[in-house]
C-alpha cells in the first residue's frame, strides 16, 4: 500500500514536470496563437483583445496555476483552432493512435522474438548474418521514407492496400484495423531490428554465464536450459527495452500518422504545435506522457518480479 | 578446437567488412572536403532529373544538381552531426546512468523522473524549444538533439549498473578498498560495453534519422547545403519520376549504419 | 516450438490480410472527393482566416454578392442594390424567397447581424472573429422591413461591394455556426471530422437550378501534398489542386491535368528599413540580379508568369503587365549599383522562408544560386509559418523574406499594404507620393480613372523596388477523367457546384 502510494506521488510529480516543460516551451518558441488564429489581416488591437481574453497578458506563473487549477477539474481548456474542448478533440483521435501503437507492438513481438532467438541459436551462421543485414538495413531507412516505400509496395505493386481509403472506427472497425496494419508496419520495422539485436546479444551473453555450464555439466538437455533458464534471464533486460520501445512507438506514430494521413493524436499534435494551439498541445503531451509513465511503472514492477537480484536492494 | 578458430575467423570477417564500409564512408567524406565532380550547388534547367549516366553516376536532382557531388558533401555533414549528437548522448547518459544505477536512492529517483518526463516529451517540441533558444543552424541542432538523446542512454546504462552492482567481482573490488569511482568506471563500465555498443549503433542510426527529420522541418541543415537525411526527404516527392534520387543518399546511410553495427557486432565476440 | 507457433500466427495474419484486401473500394458514383492539405481553421465563416479554409467554405456560404470566375461581382443573397447620390447609403434588396439550409427564410435581420458581426459592431463582440478591416467605413447597418437592408458609410468607398462579398450571411444568433454551419450556398454541410474530412451534399432549394450538380462532395484532408498525391494515385481522390510540376508529370492513368493562374504574388520581400535594403540602389541591384524566367523554368518547368509589380494578375484591368520588363537579368548592372551604394565587395544577407511551403523553399535555393553571380551572398533560414507571422509579418524583424501574397477580393488589397501607416506594411515601405495617390484613387468613382491611378502606384512600387517580384505560379489541378467543369477563379476558391459527371 505504501509502495503504491509512493509510486502514485512520483507519478504525479513526473506529469507536473512535463506540464511545466510544455508551458515553458510555449514561452520560448516564437509565434503566438492569437496571431495565428486571427490571420494576416488582423489589426494589432484585435490581437491584443484576443490575447487579453485568452489570458496571455497575465504573469506566467499565474497562468500556469490557473491552468493547473482547471486541469484538476478535468478541464484542459479550449482549442483555439478548432473552437472546441481540447479533451473532446483528443477523445476521437486517441483511438486511432492507441490502436496503431497496439498493432505495431504486436507486429514487433511476433516478428522480433522468433528472429532474435533464431539469430542467437544459429550465431554466426548464414541465417544469423542474413537477419543482421536485413534488420540493419531496414533500421537505416528513415521512418517517413519507409512509410512511403510500404505505401508503394502494398498500394501499387501488391495492391492489397488503398492509400487514403481510411475508414473511421465508428463506421467499420474491421476496415479500420485493416487499414492500420500498413502504417503499423512502418512503425514496427525499425523497432523489430532493434529488438532482434538486443535479444540476440542478451541470449548470447546469458549462454556464456557459469550457470549454463553448470546446468550442462549436470546433464540437463539443451532445450530445458534454453527455455527454463537462458530465455527467462535474457528477457529481463529486454523488458526495460520494451518499455522504452513503447515510448518510442508513441513517438513513432507521430511521424507515421503524418505520412499516412491518419487522423490520430500525433498529427493533431503537429498541427497544434504549428498553430501554437497551447491547450491541445498540453493535453496531448500529458496524455502521451501518462501512457508512457504508466508503462514504465508496469515495467518497474515486472522487473522486480522477474529479477530477484533487484528486489534484494 | 577447430570450431573456435572458425568463430574467431568469422568475427574477423565481420570486423573487416564493417571497417571497409566505414573507411569507405570516411574516404568519401575526406575527398568531399577537397574535391567533388561538380559544384554541389550549381543548378541547371537542362539537366533536371537526369537518370544515372557516365557523366552523372547517380543522376541529377530536381534542380539539375549532381547527386554524387551532393552526397559527397552531405555525407560529411551527416557524419559529423550524428557522431557529435551520439557523443553528447553517450557521455552524459553514461554519467547519469552510472551514478543513478550505482547509488540508487533519492538522486536516482529525481533524475529518473526527469528522465521519464523527457522521454515522454515529444522530441520535436523539445527540438523546437532548443532552436527557439539557440537559433536555427547546423551546429545548434547538434546541441538540441544531443540533449534529446541523453535519457535513453542513461536508462540503458542504469539498468546495466543495477544488474552488475551486486555481482561478486564488484563485491571483491569493494573488499579490496576500491573507490566508488573506480568500481563504477573501471570495474562495471567495461561490462556494459556490449549493451552500450548496441545502443550506440542504434543511437547513431537514430541520429542520422533525427537530423533528417529536423532538416525536413527546416530546423537542421539549411538549404541549399546538402545532408543525407535532407536529400532523402526531398527525394520522396520524386519517387515516381526520378527514383534514383533516393538511391545514393539511401545507400550512404545504409553503409554508415551497417559499417558501425558490423564493427560493434564483431567486437562483441572478442570477450 | 516457438518458431512453429510464430510461423502459424504469421500465416493466419497474412491470410486474413489478403482476404480482407480483396474487399475492394466501395464508393457511391454520385460522390466527388477533392483533396486538401490543410485542416480548416474554423467552420464559422467570420472566424476562418486561412485561404485553405475559405476556398472550402465558399461552397456553403454566400455574401450579398459574390465573385465569379472572371473576378466580377454577381448577385447572391441580395438581388439588387441602390446607392445614394453621395455614395454613402446603400440599400440592398434580398433575393426573393431565398432560404437558409435549415429551411428558414433569409431576413434582413440575418444580414444586419452578419455584417455587424464581421465588422466587430456587435456588443459584446467575440474576440475570435476576424474583423474585416475595410468595414471600418461602415457607420450603420439597419434592417428595413423583412427584405431590405440599409448600410451607411462614413466616407465613400468605391470597393465596398467587393468587401461585402467576403462577409458571408449566416442566421442571426445561431449559436452552433462553428459546429453545424448553415448558409445559403449550393452545398449544405453534412459533417466535419478534424484531420479527416468535410462532407457536403447538394442543397436542393438553391436559387440557381443546376441539374448537373453533384450530389455529394468530400473534402479529404491529407497531411501533405506527397501523401495526397499517393491517395490520388490510388483512386481515392478525384480532384487534387495545387500540384507541383513534378507531380503533374507523374499523373496516373484516368486523370487529366488543368492549369490556371494561382493569383499569388511570389517575391523576395525586403525590409526597406534594414541595412542593406534601406538603400534603393541595393534593392534595384537585387532586382537586376535574378533571372525570373529561369527560376520559373527550374522550379516549375516554365509553368508560371513573370511578375513585375505588386498586383494580382487576375484583375486584368488593373494589372500593368508592361512593368515586367523594367528589370532584366543583368549581373553587371547589379554590381554597378551595389558599388554606387558603397558596397564594393557585394553584400550578404539572410532570407527567411516559411518552411511549410516547399515551393518557396525551392525558389529560394535557386535565388541564392543566381545572386552569387552578382557578388551577393544570401543565406536561407527556414522558419515555421507561425514564427513567420510573428517575426516577419508583425514584428518586421527580418532583412528579406521569400514568400507569397495570396490574391484577395479587391484589387486595392494588393496596394493597401504599401501605405506608410498601414498595419500590414511589413516591408516598411515609405513613400508620401504613394500615400497621396492611394487616397486620391480611393475617392475616385470613375473606374477608368481609378485604374490609371492604380497603374501609377504599381509603377512606383516597381521603380522603388520595394520588393523583388518574381512570379505568379500556375495552379495545376489533377482531375478524374469522369469529371469536368473545374473552374479557375481570380481568388482562392474550389467551386464544386460547377463540377459535373461527363
Amino acid at each position: 500500500m505504501r509502495y503504491l502510494f509512493k509510486k502514485a506521488i512520483i507519478f504525479i510529480i513526473t506529469l507536473l514536470i512535463i506540464s511545466v516543460l510544455t508551458f515553458t516551451a510555449f514561452q520560448v518558441i516564437p509565434g503566438n496563437s492569437a496571431l495565428t488564429a486571427l490571420g494576416m489581416e488582423a489589426t494589432d488591437e484585435a490581437i491584443e483583445t484576443l490575447k487579453e481574453e485568452l489570458g496571455f497578458n497575465k504573469n506566467v506563473f499565474i497562468r500556469y496555476f490557473d491552468w493547473l487549477k482547471k486541469v484538476t477539474k478535468g478541464d484542459f481548456g479550449d482549442s483555439i483552432q478548432y473552437h472546441s474542448k481540447a479533451t473532446d478533440l483528443i477523445k476521437d483521435r486517441v483511438v486511432v493512435t492507441l490502436w496503431l501503437a497496439i498493432i505495431s507492438f504486436i507486429l514487433i513481438l511476433i516478428i522480433a522474438l522468433p528472429l532474435g532467438v533464431l539469430s542467437a541459436l544459429k550465431k554466426n551462421s548464414i541465417v544469423d548474418k542474413a537477419i543482421l543485414v536485413m534488420t540493419q538495413i531496414s533500421m537505416a531507412i528513415p521512418p517517413f521514407f519507409l512509410g512511403i516505400l510500404l505505401t508503394i509496395l502494398f498500394g501499387f505493386v501488391i495492391k492489397i492496400f488503398i492509400p487514403g481509403n481510411y475508414i473511421s472506427y465508428k463506421e467499420d472497425i474491421a476496415g479500420f484495423l485493416y487499414y492500420l496494419i500498413f502504417p503499423a508496419m512502418a512503425v514496427a520495422i525499425p523497432k523489430i531490428s532493434m529488438l532482434v539485436k538486443f535479444l540476440r546479444n542478451s541470449i548470447i551473453r546469458e549462454l556464456k554465464l557459469d550457470y549454463v555450464r553448470t546446468a550442462r555439466s549436470k546433464g540437463n538437455d539443451e532445450r530445458t536450459i534454453m527455455y527454463k533458464h537462458v530465455l527467462k534471464n535474457a528477457f529481463i533486460p529486454i523488458i526495460t527495452l520494451l518499455g522504452m520501445m513503447l515510448a518510442d512507438i508513441m513517438a513513432g506514430t507521430i511521424l507515421i500518422e503524418q505520412v499516412f494521413s491518419l487522423p490520430g493524436l500525433g498529427r493533431l499534435l503537429l498541427v497544434s504545435i504549428s498553430n501554437r494551439d497551447f491547450a491541445v498541445v498540453q493535453a496531448i503531451i500529458l496524455y502521451m506522457a501518462l501512457i508512457v509513465v504508466l508503462i514504465n511503472f508496469i515495467v518497474d514492477i515486472l522487473y522486480q518480479f522477474l529479477d530477484p537480484r533487484v528486489t534484494k536492494i | 578446437m577447430n570450431i573456435k578458430l572458425l568463430k574467431k575467423h568469422k568475427y574477423n570477417i565481420d570486423f573487416i567488412i564493417g571497417s571497409v564500409l566505414l573507411l569507405f564512408a570516411i574516404l568519401i567524406v575526406i575527398i568531399g572536403l577537397f574535391y567533388t565532380p561538380y559544384d554541389p550547388n550549381v543548378m541547371s534547367n537542362e539537366l533536371k532529373n537526369i537518370s544515372p549516366s557516365l557523366l552523372h553516376p547517380f543522376g541529377t536532382d530536381n534542380f539539375g544538381r549532381d547527386i554524387l557531388s551532393r552526397v559527397m558533401k552531405g555525407t560529411g555533414t551527416t557524419v559529423i552531426i550524428s557522431t557529435m549528437i551520439v557523443t553528447i548522448g553517450v557521455l552524459f547518459g553514461t554519467l547519469i546512468g552510472a551514478i543513478t544505477g550505482y547509488y540508487g536512492g533519492w538522486l536516482d529517483e529525481v533524475l529518473m523522473r526527469m528522465n521519464d518526463a523527457l522521454l515522454a516529451f515529444p522530441s520535436l517540441l523539445l527540438a523546437l524549444v532548443f532552436v527557439g533558444i539557440f537559433g536555427v543552424g547546423k551546429y545548434n541542432i547538434i546541441l538540441a538533439l544531443g540533449l534529446v538523446f541523453i535519457p535513453s542512454f542513461s536508462r540503458i546504462v542504469r539498468s546495466e549498473f543495477i544488474t552488475y552492482k551486486n555481482m561478486d567481482f564488484v563485491n571483491n573490488a569493494i573488499l579490496l578498498g576500491a573507490s566508488d569511482f573506480r568500481i563504477m568506471f573501471v570495474h562495471i563500465l567495461p561490462n556494459t560495453k556490449p549493451m552500450l555498443l548496441s545502443a550506440v549503433v542504434v543511437g547513431l542510426n537514430n541520429a542520422v534519422l533525427a537530423e533528417a527529420g529536423m532538416s525536413f522541418l527546416g530546423l537542421g541543415v539549411q538549404p541549399p547545403d546538402p545532408s543525407l537525411g535532407r536529400m532523402l526527404s526531398e527525394a520522396q516527392s520524386y519517387l515516381f519520376n526520378a527514383p534514383w534520387y533516393a538511391l545514393a543518399p539511401g545507400l550512404m546511410i545504409v553503409i554508415i549504419v551497417l559499417g558501425f553495427s558490423l564493427i560493434s557486432g564483431g567486437r562483441l565476440f572478442e570477450k | 516450438m516457438l518458431k512453429r507457433k510464430a510461423i502459424m500466427i504469421l500465416l493466419i495474419l497474412v491470410l486474413s490480410i489478403t482476404l480482407y484486401g480483396c474487399k475492394g473500394n466501395m464508393k457511391s458514383t454520385k460522390t466527388v472527393t477533392i483533396g486538401i492539405t490543410q485542416d480548416l481553421d474554423s467552420l464559422d465563416p467570420h472566424k476562418a482566416v486561412a485561404a485553405g479554409t475559405k476556398e472550402v467554405l465558399f461552397n456553403i456560404y454566400e455574401g450579398l454578392y459574390k465573385l465569379d470566375k472572371n473576378g466580377e461581382l454577381v448577385s447572391a443573397v441580395a438581388e439588387s442594390y441602390e446607392v445614394s447620390s453621395d455614395d454613402l447609403v446603400y440599400i440592398f434588396n434580398i433575393r426573393n424567397g431565398i432560404k437558409f439550409h435549415n429551411g428558414n427564410n433569409v431576413t434582413a435581420n440575418d444580414i444586419e447581424y452578419s455584417i455587424k458581426r464581421s465588422a466587430g459592431m456587435l456588443k459584446p463582440s467575440d474576440p475570435m472573429i476576424a474583423v474585416i478591416s475595410a468595414f471600418s467605413v461602415i457607420s450603420d447597418v439597419e434592417a428595413i422591413g423583412d427584405n431590405t437592408v440599409k448600410i451607411v458609410l462614413n466616407e465613400p468607398d468605391t470597393e465596398i461591394l467587393y468587401y461585402l462579398s467576403t462577409c458571408d450571411i449566416i442566421p442571426k444568433d445561431y449559436a452552433e455556426i462553428s459546429t453545424k454551419p448553415i448558409g445559403t450556398g449550393p452545398f449544405k454541410f453534412v459533417s466535419y471530422s478534424p484531420l479527416e474530412s468535410v462532407v457536403m451534399e447538394k442543397y436542393n432549394d438553391y436559387y440557381l437550378e443546376n441539374k448537373q450538380q453533384i450530389e455529394k462532395v468530400i473534402f479529404k484532408i491529407s497531411s501533405d501534398t506527397d501523401s495526397a498525391f499517393m491517395e490520388l494515385r490510388s483512386g481515392v481522390i478525384d480532384i487534387l489542386p495545387y500540384l507541383t510540376d513534378a507531380q503533374a508529370e507523374q499523373i496516373p492513368e484516368g486523370y487529366y491535368v488543368k492549369e490556371g493562374s494561382m493569383n499569388l504574388i511570389q517575391g523576395i520581400f525586403l525590409n526597406n528599413e534594414r541595412e542593406p535594403f534601406n538603400d534603393i540602389r541595393v534593392r534595384q541591384a537585387l532586382s537586376y540580379a535574378i533571372d525570373r524566367q529561369k527560376i520559373i523554368d527550374i522550379v516549375a518547368g516554365g509553368k508560371g508568369e513573370v511578375l513585375g509589380t505588386n498586383m494580382f494578375p487576375g484583375f486584368k484591368n488593373y494589372y500593368d503587365e508592361t512593368l515586367v520588363d523594367v528589370y532584366d537579368f543583368n549581373p553587371d548592372k547589379a554590381k554597378e549599383l551595389l558599388k554606387e551604394a558603397g558596397y564594393d565587395n557585394g553584400i550578404s544577407f539572410t532570407i527567411k522562408v516559411p518552411s511549410n511551403y516547399q515551393y518557396h523553399v525551392d525558389t529560394a535555393q535557386i535565388v541564392v544560386e543566381q545572386l552569387k553571380e552578382s557578388g551577393i551572398n544570401a543565406d536561407i533560414q527556414l522558419i515555421e509559418w507561425s514564427a513567420w507571422l510573428s517575426e516577419v509579418y508583425k514584428e518586421r524583424d527580418y532583412q528579406a523574406t521569400l514568400s507569397g501574397l495570396a490574391a484577395e477580393v479587391a484589387p486595392r488589397k494588393a496596394l493597401e499594404r504599401f501605405n506608410t501607416e498601414a498595419g500590414n506594411n511589413f516591408m516598411n515601405y515609405k513613400n508620401p507620393e504613394f500615400d497621396n495617390l492611394y487616397k486620391t484613387a480611393n475617392n475616385t468613382n470613375d473606374e477608368n480613372e481609378r485604374i490609371l491611378y492604380y497603374k501609377q502606384m504599381q509603377a512606383m512600387l516597381t521603380k522603388d523596388a520595394a520588393a523583388v517580384y518574381i512570379q505568379n505560379p500556375f495552379q495545376i489541378t489533377a482531375i478524374n477523367d469522369k469529371l469536368d467543369g473545374y473552374t479557375y477563379y481570380p481568388i482562392y476558391v474550389q467551386d464544386m457546384s460547377l463540377i459535373y459527371f461527363k
